[in-house]
C-alpha cells in the first residue's frame, strides 16, 4: 500500500477526514449520507439512460451526447463516493486523478453540448410537428383532388371519344350490311353516299381528340405581351365566312389592352368564345358581341357577352364545361370547344365562370 | 297486342336511316316517328291528346344534345301526365360502358341494344305485347 504504482491508493500522508478538524457525529454522518445520496442517484441515471437508448433504438438523434451523458453523470457520481469514503481512507491522490477525469469528461459534454446546440434547436415539438402532418395533409388532399379531377376528366374523355368514334363505325357496319343485301342501284348509292359521310364523321372526331391531346401538352413557348386587340382581329380574320354570314356588331372595350400570356393559348380561348357568339346567335335579333377586359384584385379579366340563344344554365351548367357536350343541335359543334377554354384557363392558374338567360344572352367571364 | 307505334329517339341521322329500313323490312305497315332529342320526343308525347295514345315503343340513344337519353327517362319518370303506362323503352346505344348499362337498368327498360341495330334484336321486343 505504500508505494503502490501512482501513489493512488496512498493513504498515510493524511489523516481520515473524521479527525481532520472537529467533526460532530451528526454533522459527519449529514456530509456522508448526502454524498452517499448523491452518488446513488448519480449512478441510477445511465441505468434509466441505457434503457431509454435500447428502447428508441435508431430513433433517438444525438444518440452520442446521451452515452456522454452517461459518462458524465457516472463520473460525478463516483466523486461523491470518493469524498464520502475520505472520512475513514484519505486517498487523496485517487480523489484528485477521479475529480480530474471528470473535469475532462465534463468538459467533453460540454463542448459536445455546444456542437449539437444548433441542430437540436431544429428539432420541432410535437406541436410543430402536428402542424407540419396537418398542412401537409391538406396540401396532399388538395392534390389528390385535383389528380381526382383529372381522372374523371380523362375517364370523362374516353368515354366520349370512344362513343364517338364507334357511333360512325357502327353506322358503317350497319351500311355495309345494307349494302350486302340491295340489288337496287339508287338505294346502293344512297348508302355509300351515307358511308362516305361516316367515314368524314371519324376522321373529323380524330382531328377533333388529337387537336385535344395537342392542347393539353402546348408548353409556355410563347409567351410573351399579348394584344387582345390583335388576338381578336386574327380570330375574326380567320372566321370571315362566319363573320359575314352572322354580321354581328362587336364592341370592343379592352380597359387592359395586353396580358403577359401565351399567345396561341389566348388566341385559342378567344377564338372559341368568339365562335360560340358567332354561332348559337338568335334569329330574332342582330347579333352583339361585347368583349371587355378589366382588372380586379391584381387579377386581369376577360369578358364575351352575346345576346344570342343563351343557355338554361339550371339544366346544364355542370355539363357546359364537359368534353362533348352540347345544348344545340342545329349547327354543326363538336362539343369540344368550352371544354377547351376551361382546361386552358385552369392550367394557368386562372378560371372560367358563365352567366346565361336562354334567348337573352351569354357573358363568359375568364379570369387569368 | 303488339305495339303500334315506334317512336324513335336518336341525333344521328344515318342511324335513323338504318334503324327504320330494317324495322320497315320486319313489318312495313307500323308507324315510325323520329326525333332528334329526347325534348323533341317528349314535347311530341306531352301535347299529343289522349284519345290519339298508342301502345309505344321506344328505342332511345343516350347521347343526344339539348336532352340525352337519361334526361329524358328522368323527366319521363317525374311527369304525372299517363304517357308512361303507354310506353315500353329499348336503349339503342353505341355505348356498351358498365355505367351506361348500369344506369339503364335503375330505369328499368325493357331492353338494351348496341349499335348497329341488327334484324335479330329488334325483331323480339317488336312482336312482344305492347
Amino acid at each position: 500500500m505504500e508505494d503502490d504504482f501512482f501513489g493512488l491508493l496512498t493513504t498515510n500522508k493524511w489523516p481520515p477526514r473524521w479527525v481532520c478538524g472537529e467533526w460532530t457525529s451528526l454533522h459527519g454522518w449529514f456530509y456522508i449520507l448526502s454524498d452517499l445520496s448523491i452518488g446513488l442517484a448519480y449512478f441510477t441515471i445511465p441505468f434509466i439512460l441505457f434503457y431509454f437508448i435500447r428502447k428508441r433504438k435508431n430513433n433517438l438523434p444525438f444518440v452520442q451526447i446521451f452515452w456522454l451523458f452517461i459518462l458524465f453523470i457516472l463520473a460525478c457520481g463516483a466523486t461523491h463516493f470518493v469524498d464520502a469514503a475520505l472520512f475513514w481512507f484519505p486517498a487523496y491522490h485517487l480523489s484528485g486523478v477521479i475529480l480530474f477525469i471528470t473535469g475532462i469528461i465534463s468538459w467533453v459534454a460540454v463542448i459536445g453540448l455546444v456542437k449539437v446546440l444548433p441542430e437540436a434547436l431544429q428539432l420541432k415539438t410535437t406541436d410543430e410537428l402536428e402542424a407540419t402532418v396537418l398542412t401537409r395533409t391538406d396540401e396532399l388532399q388538395e392534390s389528390n383532388k385535383k389528380l381526382r379531377e383529372i381522372n374523371s376528366d380523362l375517364d370523362n374523355f374516353v368515354y366520349a371519344a370512344s362513343h364517338d368514334l364507334k357511333s360512325p363505325i357502327n353506322n358503317i357496319e350497319g351500311l355495309v350490311a345494307m349494302l350486302k343485301s340491295t340489288d337496287k342501284k339508287d338505294l346502293a348509292d344512297e348508302v355509300f353516299q351515307k358511308i362516305e359521310q361516316s367515314v368524314s364523321k371519324v376522321r373529323y372526331t380524330i382531328d377533333q381528340i388529337s387537336s385535344v391531346v395537342k392542347i393539353q401538352r402546348t408548353e409556355e413557348q410563347d409567351v410573351g405581351e399579348v394584344s387582345f386587340d390583335k388576338v381578336l382581329a386574327e380570330v375574326l380574320e380567320e372566321n370571315v365566312n362566319m363573320v359575314a354570314t352572322a354580321k354581328p356588331q362587336i364592341i370592343r372595350d379592352f380597359a387592359i389592352d395586353s396580358i403577359h400570356f401565351s399567345h396561341t393559348t389566348l388566341k385559342s380561348i378567344m377564338y372559341n368564345l368568339v365562335t360560340n357568339a358567332l354561332k348559337y346567335r338568335s334569329t330574332e335579333r342582330d347579333l352583339e358581341i361585347q368583349l371587355r377586359t378589366f382588372s380586379k384584385e391584381n387579377h386581369t379579366y376577360l369578358s364575351v357577352e352575346d345576346n344570342g340563344l343563351g343557355i338554361d344554365l339550371n339544366q346544364n351548367k355542370d355539363k357546359l364545361f364537359s368534353i362533348f357536350s352540347r345544348f344545340h343541335d342545329h349547327v354543326e359543334g363538336s362539343g369540344i370547344g368550352l371544354f377547351m377554354v376551361k382546361r386552358l384557363v385552369e392550367k394557368r392558374g386562372g378560371n372560367i365562370s358563365v352567366a346565361s338567360e336562354e334567348n337573352k344572352g351569354t357573358t363568359f367571364t375568364v379570369k387569368f | 297486342m303488339p305495339f303500334n307505334r315506334i317512336i324513335l329517339v336518336d341525333d344521328d341521322e344515318i342511324s335513323n336511316f338504318l334503324s327504320i329500313s330494317l324495322i320497315r323490312k320486319i313489318d312495313p305497315e307500323i308507324e315510325i316517328i323520329p326525333f332528334k332529342n329526347g325534348k323533341e320526343a317528349l314535347d311530341y308525347l306531352k301535347n299529343e291528346g289522349l284519345s290519339k295514345r298508342k301502345s309505344n315503343l321506344i328505342l332511345l340513344d343516350i347521347r343526344m344534345p339539348v336532352m340525352n337519353g337519361f334526361e329524358f327517362l328522368e323527366e319521363i319518370r317525374n311527369t304525372n301526365l299517363k304517357i308512361k303506362d303507354s310506353m315500353r323503352v329499348v336503349m339503342l346505344s353505341s355505348s356498351d360502358n358498365p355505367r351506361d348499362l348500369e344506369k339503364a337498368k335503375s330505369f328499368e327498360v325493357l331492353g338494351y341494344i348496341n349499335k348497329p341495330l341488327k334484324e335479330e334484336s329488334i325483331s323480339t321486343y317488336l312482336s312482344l305485347a305492347g
